[in-house]
């Protein structure tokens, strides 16, 4: 008999992909994230939620009672994966009771933070009771890339704080988001990366701020053409930029036949957001997504179940613009529902940037093909 | 014997996980699942029964003999003790 399988959790463990792929049949919310606060040490004019100067946990948030209340009508729904984010979790003085309260609920906890406060007894913890995994978002190379991105002296303590986590065990994964501010760093913050030595996603594409309170423009995106082609010229650095070839092999597995009849409906909501995946803000209010301000109703007064099956319902109704199913530029593309909600407030209007990006995209690899150098990016 | 306090059982999508809680996941950082006969065994220490009681169990809902039942169990109590997980009845948490 083999009764017993041991998962480790240097990757997503294959316990979460079978039961995200049951979880999705029977409509159970495996994972979900808690966005404890919205409060940051850092000011990064692009963060899609901090407004800015507001450093401590805000009024309104919910209490450790409240998280640990909603914990625990979670793990009775089926969640086994749970994400803890800000603004910066880290700042919350009651983060040990909530992060210890939901692990003995059974929960396998993630964490994302800017990494600058794991220090002291926060550091301690993730010693002696280690998370699932530690996502740390990497901003800049040097200190004054960390003061230019995110108005913080915080580089030497963030990398310092890295290597402590890697030194005890902690499993992590380094977040690196390109924008204006860091873009022309990139070739040295890669080198940083494997100086670390640590597992890194990357991403070119910021969303607009559609969580701030405030209407804010979205500040030091890159342009759609700029993200292309840092986004070709990382991927060769690693050594996985798509050919042509594969693209339409790519392109081919992408059609979805339902789609195909010029009378069908665009794609629906292929991740895991509503299917078996839900977030909840700092209010307690249940949304599908992160990117997806659209609130379904406030888990303290409703109760969770309720709140997940209306968060089904709203992702049932979710149609993707029926331009981008067959588009020849989706290979390249990381159109989703919720980009296309946050760049046009409409899950059906495909999103100009977006667009454009991909088609620069496109435009770069068969420059490549031909034998032409990656233009650098700017 | 008994279920550790550093581990928790639990059943989703109809799942049986064992999954360390607090400082356990110091040594072990993941979760273990369960087959339907690991699954029927941890209950049955659950409910309070021995290793026999635990085997007698699995031969009766699995229609094997009770021997091999028997022989199962102990492999399987033996691999749940190597990881902690399974502790004497007198043994502290």
């Amino acid at each position: 008999m083999n009764e017993l399988q041991a998962v480790t959790t240097a990757s997503e463990p294959p316990v979460s992909r079978k039961l995200h792929a049951i979880g999705r049949r029977l409509g159970t919310p495996v994972s979900g994230t808690f966005e404890l606060t919205s409060g940051c040490n850092f000011n990064c004019r692009m963060c899609y939620i901090h407004d800015g100067g507001a450093k401590d946990p805000q009024a309104g948030e919910l209490t450790a009672a409240q998280w640990l209340s909603i914990g625990k009508e979670a793990a009775d729904a089926g969640t086994v994966f749970l994400l803890l984010t800000g603004g910066e979790p880290l700042l919350r003085r009651d983060f040990a009771e909530i992060y210890t309260g939901l692990k003995k609920l059974g929960m396998m906890i993630s964490v994302n933070t800017n990494g600058s406060l794991i220090t002291g007894d926060t550091a301690a913890l993730f010693e002696k009771n280690p998370p699932m995994r530690l996502n740390i978002s990497l901003y800049a190379d040097t200190p004054e890339g960390y003061r230019r991105q995110c108005g913080a002296d915080a580089y030497e303590n963030v990398v310092s704080n890295i290597r402590r986590m890697k030194a005890a065990g902690v499993q992590i994964k380094l977040n690196v988001s390109f924008t204006e501010y860091n873009a022309d760093r990139f070739r040295e913050i890669a080198a940083l990366v494997r100086e670390l030595d640590l597992h890194c996603q990357t991403s070119v594409y910021m969303y607009p701020p559609v969580r701030r309170t405030s209407p804010t423009a979205a500040q030091g995106r890159l342009s759609p053409e700029a993200a292309a082609k840092l986004r070709v010229q990382w991927d060769l650095m690693c050594g996985k930029t798509p050919t042509p070839e594969s693209a339409e092999e790519l392109r081919k597995l992408l059609r979805v036949s339902e789609c195909d009849d010029g009378n069908a409906r665009g794609e629906g909501v292929r991740c895991r957001a509503g299917h078996t995946a839900y977030w909840i803000d700092t209010k307690g209010q249940m949304m599908m997504c992160g990117m997806v301000p659209l609130p379904v109703g406030s888990v303290p007064e409703e109760g969770f179940l309720s709140c997940w099956q209306k968060t089904r319902a709203l992702m049932q109704t979710v149609r993707m613009p029926k331009k981008c199913t067959n588009c020849s530029l989706r290979p390249y593309c990381c159109v989703c529902p919720a980009a296309c909600f946050a760049e046009t407030g409409d899950f059906s209007t495909a999103p100009a940037y977006l667009c454009e990006m991909s088609s620069c995209i496109e435009q770069e690899l068969l420059r490549l093909n031909k034998g032409e150098k990656a233009i650098e990016a700017e | 014997m008994k279920l550790s306090e550093d581990f928790i059982c639990r059943k989703v999508c109809g799942e049986t996980l064992l999954m360390p809680i607090g400082e356990k996941t110091k040594e072990f950082n993941g979760i273990f699942t369960l087959s339907e006969t690991g699954a029927l065994l941890i209950d049955a220490i659950v409910k309070g029964e021995n290793a026999d009681g635990a085997a007698a169990l699995l031969a009766e809902q699995f229609a094997v003999d009770i021997e091999i039942a028997r022989q199962d169990t102990l492999a399987f109590f033996e691999q749940l003790q190597q990881y902690g997980i399974l502790l004497d009845d007198d043994a502290a948490d």
